[in-house]
């Protein structure tokens, strides 16, 4: 029974390190600082939680009965988390905010959520194995009527079924109980769990007011656990959630507006979206994607030869309308990769592909852009980068030179790659994160290289040609041009455009050391002060 | 507030494209309105800046030129409330009938995002403060717990 509470603490830690991030996800995003405060605050409870329980059971008359609470406790305290996290975050972020404006909001937001609802249970869970050795530790030396060698052996044996309890959290889940379960019900079931084992360790200590209390309070919260608030947080005006569903990634929703429009949102809410989708399947969806047609009229394919491109990021494949109007009379054919095989599932329902499209692309789900493109022929005519997560953040190991290198070697000469940029950034922060993208892909495809600004946004898409330079506005194909829309156009007037690679210094963001995070850090930090 | 003005009529990429070939080459004057709105439609930003600032050189506190120039601030929230104090200037300086409705559209647009600039200040500073916060209510959440658990577990005898 000792060794198996102390897998169960072991399990439970670690549980709610990780699915406290998904539970904290819809909200606050998955960013790698997000992570950097649920693991550091998950730490710091362990640290403490481990000396307090030692401290406590060099002094307890029975250190079983104090390990038994501290896991009931910690097992109240998880189950109440799941209907108060909706309420502080409410409170932290202000539903009328943008993301770029809230964005500024989640590292203080995310630090304060996780103080508050996990470092409590994850200090009392840690207090649990200082008492459980001791607890063995006298148990032992009562069997054997000697102490020498019994601290050892209780730590090995209960450290070991510590860790195998964190094993077991890690891998069950991510794999299997946010996949089978959901994140709440997971938890809920953590809480109930940690709840019983405290209450079979305290073997009746707990008097019976106190036992159906906490009973009718563990009960009375399990229906919080099974209730999605997510569903509706951050609920952008005139928006209808059509779909809901959660991967062991992230929390995927599709959202309708009045006029037919519909958004794919991964964690996030506001006025944020991964993917667009129309009704009428129009090849121009808006934004920032009008300008992934330009990556087929800038790497010239020749109408006699099929066409490929890959697009890295593909979530509903809102790239294929401006690629199918870029490529005009051109036969192509794409290849969507995209990491969340449940999102590409609830897209297919949600945000189907006209026929057309939907023939030309062949998709492939589960597995990571980089890996897949490793892959990939290397005679590509375009690479599209639109790969994003946590909200707004490019994979840091999809922003590197040496990822660019990968890319470049995958294309044909004269093959493009896109690349969307999304950026906080005013026009006064200096150089940052778009002119350091920019020079990461210049390493490998040298000057040709160009930027565009999204028209009204600060959105930028980048374009890069290898071993050619990139065609002038004036000699993409007139017929294309004329059906493209005006802000098409404004993008690629000099004002709007960065050719080249930065004049001024910047930062490098290579696999072994890429400071994006640092910086997406400092331009919320600037956006808050 | 994307809305140009005049009124406008749908145009291409190529024709954006062509407009500011013809402006480039001193075909079309491009301190006209129509092509400023034809730089306003195609989102250039830069290029509609610069053909606004001409055309003020050439006609110092031109009333259309200061309307548009409000447009412009609406388009990038850095420059949200630089574009608020214009359209109040402009609002107090010119009484143009055919310009008053388009400029108060954006005064109320940017008083609007003022406001909600004041709410995200607040929301920011909740959010600096809510891990000290957090931090102190976790201390008496776990004071409480600890408090709890030496009842639960005393020993009865």
């Amino acid at each position: 029974m000792i060794l198996f509470a102390a897998a169960l603490s072991g399990f439970a830690v670690l549980t709610l390190e990780i699915l406290g991030v998904h539970w904290l996800a819809p909200w606050f995003g998955t960013s790698a600082l997000v992570w950097s405060n649920q693991i550091g605050v998950v730490l710091l409870a362990m640290a403490v939680g481990g000396w307090y329980g030692g401290r406590s059971a060099k002094r307890a008359e029975a250190p079983l009965r104090i390990a038994g609470a501290a896991l009931f406790i910690s097992g109240v305290l998880v189950a109440l988390s799941i209907p108060a996290l909706p309420l502080l975050a409410s409170w932290l972020l202000p539903t009328e905010l943008g993301l770029d404006e809230a964005a500024r909001l989640f590292l203080g937001g995310s630090l304060g959520a996780a103080l508050l609802l996990f470092a409590p249970p994850v200090f009392l869970m840690s207090m649990v194995a200082p008492l459980l050795v001791e607890a063995r530790v006298r148990a032992l030396s009562q069997a054997s009527g000697a102490a020498q060698g019994q601290a050892g052996q209780a730590a090995g044996a209960i450290g070991a079924a510590g860790t195998i309890g964190s094993l077991l959290g890690v891998f069950a889940s991510s794999l299997v109980a946010i996949p089978l379960l959901g994140t709440r019900p997971t938890l809920m079931a953590t809480a109930v769990l940690l709840a019983a084992m405290g209450l079979i360790l305290l073997r009746g200590s707990l008097g019976r007011a106190a036992w159906v209390g906490s009973s009718l309070v563990l009960l009375g919260l399990i229906p919080a656990a099974f209730e999605d608030p997510a569903r509706r947080a951050h609920l952008p005006a005139g928006a209808e959630v059509l779909a809901v569903t959660e991967t062991s990634l992230q929390h995927l929703r599709v959202l309708e507006f009045p006029d037919g429009q519909r958004w794919l949102q991964m964690n996030e809410g506001l006025d944020s979206y991964q993917s667009l989708w129309f009704r009428d399947g129009r090849r121009y969806p808006g934004g920032y994607y009008d300008l992934f047609s330009l990556a087929p009229q800038y790497c010239q394919a020749s109408a006699q030869q099929e066409a490929s491109v890959w697009i890295l990021g593909l979530a509903a494949g809102t790239a294929m309308g401006p690629l199918e109007a870029g490529f005009g009379e051109v036969p192509w054919k794409a290849t969507g990769i995209e990491i969340d095989a449940g999102l590409v599932d609830l897209c297919r329902e949600w945000m189907p592909l006209p026929r057309a499209w939907e023939t030309r692309l062949k998709r492939i789900s589960g597995g990571d852009a980089r890996a897949w493109l490793r892959a990939a022929p290397n005679d590509l005519d375009c690479v599209l980068l639109d790969a994003y997560t946590n909200q707004f953040e490019i994979p840091l190991h999809l922003a590197t030179e040496e990822f660019f290198a990968e890319v470049h070697g995958r294309l044909r000469d004269g093959g493009v790659l896109a690349v969307n940029l999304g950026s906080s950034e005013s026009s006064g922060d200096g150089p940052g994160f778009v002119d350091a993208v920019r020079a990461a892909v210049g390493s490998a495809f040298g000057d040709a290289v160009r930027v565009h600004q999204v028209a009204r946004s600060r959105n930028f898409v980048l374009f890069a040609r290898k071993a050619m330079p990139l065609p002038a506005a004036q000699d993409l194909q007139p017929g294309f041009l004329a059906s493209a829309p005006a802000t098409l156009g404004g993008a690629l007037l000099p004002g709007q455009t960065q050719e080249g690679l930065p004049t001024s210094q910047t930062v490098r963001l290579t696999d072994q050391r890429n400071p994006l995070a640092l910086e997406q850090a400092r331009v919320w930090w600037n956006g808050i002060e | 507030m994307s809305s140009g003005y005049p009124a406008q009529q749908p145009v291409s990429a190529q024709t954006v494209l062509d407009g500011y070939a013809r402006m480039q080459a001193g075909e079309l004057d491009r301190r006209e309105p129509a092509s400023i709105n034809l730089l306003l439609q195609a989102g250039a930003r830069t290029e509609a800046q610069d053909a606004l600032q001409a055309r003020l050189d050439a006609h110092p506190g031109d009333a259309y030129a200061q309307a548009v120039l409000v447009e412009l601030a609406c388009w990038d929230p850095s420059t949200h409330t630089a574009g608020g104090f214009a359209a109040q200037e402009w609002l107090i300086a010119h009484a143009d009938p055919a310009l008053t409705g388009y400029v108060q559209a954006r005064a109320d647009f940017l008083s609007e995002r003022a406001e909600h600039a004041g709410d995200l200040f607040g929301a920011a500073r909740i959010a600096q403060l809510s891990p000290l916060v957090a931090l102190l209510l976790a201390g008496g959440l776990l004071w409480l717990a600890l408090r709890m658990l030496a009842r639960i577990s005393a020993v009865r005898p």
